[in-house]
């Protein structure tokens, strides 16, 4: 009998080995192989600095956006098993993308949900990407060998913002529809916008070529460009050497160590920390002693605190999904414009710079901001190079004192965009006239 | 550490209680409570909660019809007591002792529309935000017996309120403007041929009674019958029946498809009792009624009290005013005589319909005797056009274009007055003033200019207006003094062309149609349409007038004085409006 449960142990053993090859102890050897030989792990350092798990280094916000974006992943792909990207219209004359959308609602379960899911993770995705680069910025971490990571996230935020759009026009409603013709007739503005609106529509106007573009993009390509660009961009953060952190860090206050967990040096040579060989990366400050005295084992802390802002996410989102459903609203109908038709709320921005004036609000303005924003690392190098006006440049502090300037303009430029998207979203009414929020809006039309 | 494990924790089964409620939501819905307490009301037991789904076949494919998981009880006679949603649904052909509607294979949207796969009250009503067929109900449901059933000719029991529509779409003479197919062609409104596929019913309802709710600029008059809810209603209903999407074919249509009559009876002696039929849009010895002039023209009986619509001109005068081929070819094309009227096409009248019309309005016999002093003249023959302040306002004056003269400008009434009696006589071309002279005597015309003048005149308000004369051409002893000193020469057509598009289109407009953009801020009168043939042809409108008009402006309108334009420049202006006006002009 002893026998039958050693070997059954023998057996178990054999198992559990053949999938993880440690066990979980405290060592760290334990504690790095259970970081390395993991795929989905193996993506963060075995050692990480104290500060990056606070919540005031990142506040978890690219953290949230990526998990945002495996949740449009995954629920995406559950919707794609019912999407179908056609205009045909069905026996009940309506569209077949639309039916699909309201046998979503009603006949498919879990539809429903599903769907309300992908909206708010797609919204809270833009939302999101926009608050990582404010962190980024105004903590500095975009310089110090960071810049071209900062045009690939920013290059990830235009794709963000490109791949919620293309997904906006697929439930083929009024909404989908008259968001998207407003959109593409901004696009209409730029010199050569009218081919590039061409080449996505496929049509002179939104139509059934434009539906099925759009779904190729939104389902294909934009996710395999995304997800190779959001690895590119983690690669990067581990070259680097993790998160930007100033180069002295002991008079921060950290987290004590004992909540990283207890190590125990089980290495024959008692004395040498041979782990340490892992983390040398190169940098042009030698980071000896003291920085090594911060450097902390990523397991078990900074797991379970991805965890709790993966779990955070979820739990959110499924709340907001439970009381809010995503507006849906009757099918597109090309010949009654829907007044006022407005765009998704991040271009609202957009629109409202383009009922002032077309070229200027609609091209010149934006470009200059986005094309600004994606080179702003650059652009400071070349003042601090030409002008020699250095500027002492602290990567991972808040608000540093030396770039005040620089982070005071950033921050009116987000305020300057919020204010024309809330004018967008809550102060404009029929005919892009100005209204109140509290005003009852009349129903127009069909 | 412990902390986080414990927030992870927290947070977890937070997770898993809102994915809870998610699958709650999900299965927990309100068919399963209606079918609870329908066999609890039955007395039966429940037999577990199942969602009733009718697929209905159509032409095009399968309608999915989810309604009677809640509405359970529709086809059990014993649930007739029962409350919504579990009642019975009540019979819809009257009189039978079976329904032959069997709402397991037609289910309920096909007549109520909706939203026929949804499961949730409002998703299914089609309460939501832009939804296209919200439910229809009651009554009004009946404008879906069509999509199976054909009644372009034909009652159908159950059907009353959709065929008292059908009637009054031809008595009302909506067909007159809007095109159904199969019943009417008329391009002067918006089609209707799928005016259900398209519109909302309460859309439809409110393009009836405020036509103007949706267009401002829209031509369609608001009736006065259209404060009578049930009227309104029976219309409404039977234009939501008006689909292009079918859901029958004519061979697979069930019991009770009556083919549309192709050949349509027709009235083929002339009579007037066939005209009066036809005037007032009802049936006339079993023809289809394809009429109903009363809707829009109102006419004086023979004690002098009027009947009819107050949207087309009082037509007790009109064939002794006009003529019998003027009305004939007006019934046939109204812009053949007035290029801006709104009036409908019916070109589809023949030789016997159009006499009867014509012998029906030679009945109108009332005129005024002698006696009658300029007021009384006044408000009998003129006040419908021309208002009772003489302000040009009148009861029909809305839809009529050119409007009718203000006359109570003093400024127009000074400047022009010794032209009212020819107008008065004759008429003015290419617009609603018709010539008198057969109904009204030389003197009765002298008086009511003498009204005219008694009216918008007083002392205080005098106004005397410049003489100038029409400049001949070559003349030495007329040189053009804005033309520094040159002789006029002959006018050119396309010099004056030039001279119109910079001086004049803001007002009449690039083609000089009397629609330039500033056009829409004017009031009364509006600027004049300038390729107006019948108007600019008249012997009235002379060189001298139209030389008039520009250079010192039209008293009492908004044309301006424009003496900042040479001789040569006016006469090359009336040139290229006389050659636009003239045949040679194409």
């Amino acid at each position: 009998m002893n026998e039958m449960i050693q070997k059954a142990k023998e057996f178990g053993d054999k198992l559990y080995y053949s999938f993880f090859r440690h066990g979980f102890d405290n060592t760290g050897l334990t504690k790095s192989k259970i970081m390395f030989s993991n795929v989905l792990l193996h993506i963060q350092p075995v050692k990480i600095h104290k500060r990056s798990v606070k919540f005031k280094t990142t506040m978890g916000l690219g953290l949230i956006t990526f998990y945002l974006f495996l949740i449009l992943s995954v629920t995406g792909v559950l919707l794609m098993f019912h999407y179908v990207p056609s205009t045909a219209i069905g026996p009940d004359g309506l569209p077949d993308a639309y039916s699909r959308m309201l046998n979503l609602r009603s006949n498919v379960f879990w539809g429903g949900f599903l769907r309300n899911m992908h909206r708010w993770a797609a919204h809270g995705m833009v939302a999101f990407v926009a608050l990582h680069m404010l962190r980024v910025y105004l903590a500095g971490a975009h310089r110090g060998g960071r810049e071209f990571n900062w045009v690939i996230g920013c290059i990830l935020g235009l794709l963000t913002v490109f791949l919620s759009y293309t997904g906006y026009l697929l439930p083929w409603d009024q909404l989908a529809f008259w968001g998207v013709k407003v959109g593409t007739e901004i696009a209409k503005i730029a010199p050569g916008g009218a081919l590039i609106r061409g080449i996505l529509l496929g049509d002179s106007d939104v139509g059934s070529e434009a539906l099925i573009r759009f779904y190729v993009l939104h389902v294909a390509v934009l996710p395999a460009v995304m997800g190779f660009l959001i690895a590119v961009h983690f690669f990067r953060i581990r070259k680097d050497g993790g998160l930007a952190r100033p180069a002295d860090t002991s008079k921060e206050k950290q987290i004590p160590d004992e909540e990283f967990g207890e190590v125990k040096n089980n290495s024959v040579f008692k004395s040498a920390r041979s782990y340490k060989l892992v983390e040398i990366v190169k940098g042009n400050e030698p980071k000896v002693n003291e920085e090594t005295d911060q450097m902390m084992f990523a397991w078990p802390k900074l797991i379970i605190r991805e965890l709790i802002v993966l779990v955070g996410v979820v739990a959110f989102l499924s709340l907001i999904s439970v009381l809010f459903d995503a507006p849906l609203e009757g099918p597109a109908d090309p010949n009654h414009p829907t007044n006022p038709s407005k765009a998704p709320w991040y271009f609202l921005g957009l629109q409202e710079l383009v009922s002032y004036h077309g070229f200027i609000g609609g091209i010149v303005i934006p470009g200059i901001m986005a094309g600004g924003v994606m080179f702003l690392p650059y652009i400071e190098i070349f003042m601090e190079t030409f002008t020699k006006t250095y500027r002492k440049n602290i990567p991972g502090v808040w608000f540093a004192r030396e770039r005040n300037l620089e982070n005071a303009l950033f921050i009116g430029m987000y305020l300057f965009m919020l204010a024309l998207i809330i004018i967008g979203v809550y102060f404009r009414g029929e005919n892009w006239a100005i209204i109140y929020p509290w005003e009852p809006t009349v129903g127009g039309g069909h | 550490m412990i902390k986080d494990y414990r927030t992870l924790l927290i947070l977890a089964l937070a997770g898993f209680v809102f994915f809870a409620l998610s699958m709650k939501k999900a299965t927990d819905q309100d068919f399963v409570k209606y079918q609870k307490a329908y066999y609890a009301e039955l007395g039966a037991e429940f037999p577990g909660a199942e969602i009733k789904q009718v697929n209905v076949p159509t032409p095009a494919g399968a309608i999915i019809d989810r309604c009677q998981s809640c509405h359970v009880g529709v086809s059990n006679p014993e649930a007739v007591d029962f409350d919504l949603p579990l009642a019975t649904h009540p019979p819809i052909v009257p009189g039978l002792a079976e329904d032959p509607h069997d709402f397991n294979e037609i289910g309920c949207v096909v007549c109520h529309d909706g939203n026929g796969r949804a499961v949730e009250m409002h998703d299914a009503h089609g309460e939501f935000h832009g939804w296209i067929k919200p439910m229809l109900t009651g009554p009004i449901a009946q404008a879906s017996c069509v999509r199976c059933h054909a009644m372009e000719s034909g009652n159908l029991a159950g059907a009353e309120l959709y065929e008292k529509g059908r009637e009054l779409f031809l008595e009302k003479a909506c067909w007159g403007c809007h095109t159904i197919a199969g019943i009417s062609s008329s391009s002067q409104a918006p089609e209707l041929t799928d005016a259900g596929g398209k519109f909302k019913f309460d859309y439809l309802v409110e393009s009836i009674v405020h036509p103007k709710a949706n267009d401002e600029n829209s031509k369609m008059p608001e009736f006065d019958w259209v404060d009578d809810e049930e009227t309104v209603m029976a219309l409404a209903t039977f234009l939501k029946g008006q689909q292009k999407n079918r859901l029958r074919t004519e061979n697979s249509a069930p019991i009770g498809y009556i083919k549309p009559k192709s050949d349509i009876l027709r009235i083929t002696e002339p009579s007037v009792a066939a005209g009066r039929a036809m005037f007032a849009g009802v049936p006339f010895e079993g023809t289809i009624a394809k009429g109903g002039c009363i809707n829009c023209h109102a006419f004086r009986n023979d004690d002098g009290t009027l009947s009819g619509g107050h949207i087309g001109p009082e037509l007790t005068w009109t064939l002794r005013n006009r003529g019998a081929e003027f009305v004939k070819d007006h019934i046939v094309n109204a812009r053949v005589h007035t290029p801006d009227s709104i009036m409908p096409t019916f070109k589809d009248y023949n030789d016997a319909e159009l006499d009867s019309l014509v012998k029906f309005l030679e009945t109108f016999e009332y005129k005024l005797d002698s006696s009658a002093d300029g007021q009384r003249l006044y408000d009998t023959y003129c006040i419908s056009c021309h208002g009772p302040e003489l302000k040009g306002d009148g009861v029909v004056s809305a839809m009529l274009d050119p409007l009718p003269r203000d006359l109570s400008k003093y400024q127009f009434v000074a400047s022009y007055d010794e032209r009212f009696k020819n107008s008065i006589l004759n008429g003015v071309g290419g617009t609603a003033m018709p010539a008198w002279k057969n109904v009204l005597s030389e003197e009765e015309a002298e008086t009511l200019v003498e009204f005219i003048k008694s009216k918008s005149l007083t002392e205080e308000q005098s106004f005397k207006r410049m003489e100038v004369e029409l400049p001949m051409v070559g003349d030495p002893e007329r040189l053009d003094y804005k033309g520094k000193g040159t002789v006029i020469v002959e006018a050119n057509p396309a010099h004056g062309q030039e001279a119109f598009q910079k001086f004049c289109t803001s007002c009449h407009g690039k083609l000089a149609n009397g629609k330039g953009p500033n056009a829409y801020d004017l009031v009364h009168p509006l600027p004049r349409n300038l390729i107006n043939k019948e108007f600019i042809s008249q012997a009235a409108v002379t060189d001298e007038r139209l030389y008039e008009s520009i250079l010192l402006g039209v008293a009492g309108t908004p044309m301006p004085a424009h003496d900042h334009l040479s001789d040569q420049t006016i006469l090359d202006i009336i040139a290229w409006i006389r050659m636009n006006t003239t045949e040679e002009a194409k």
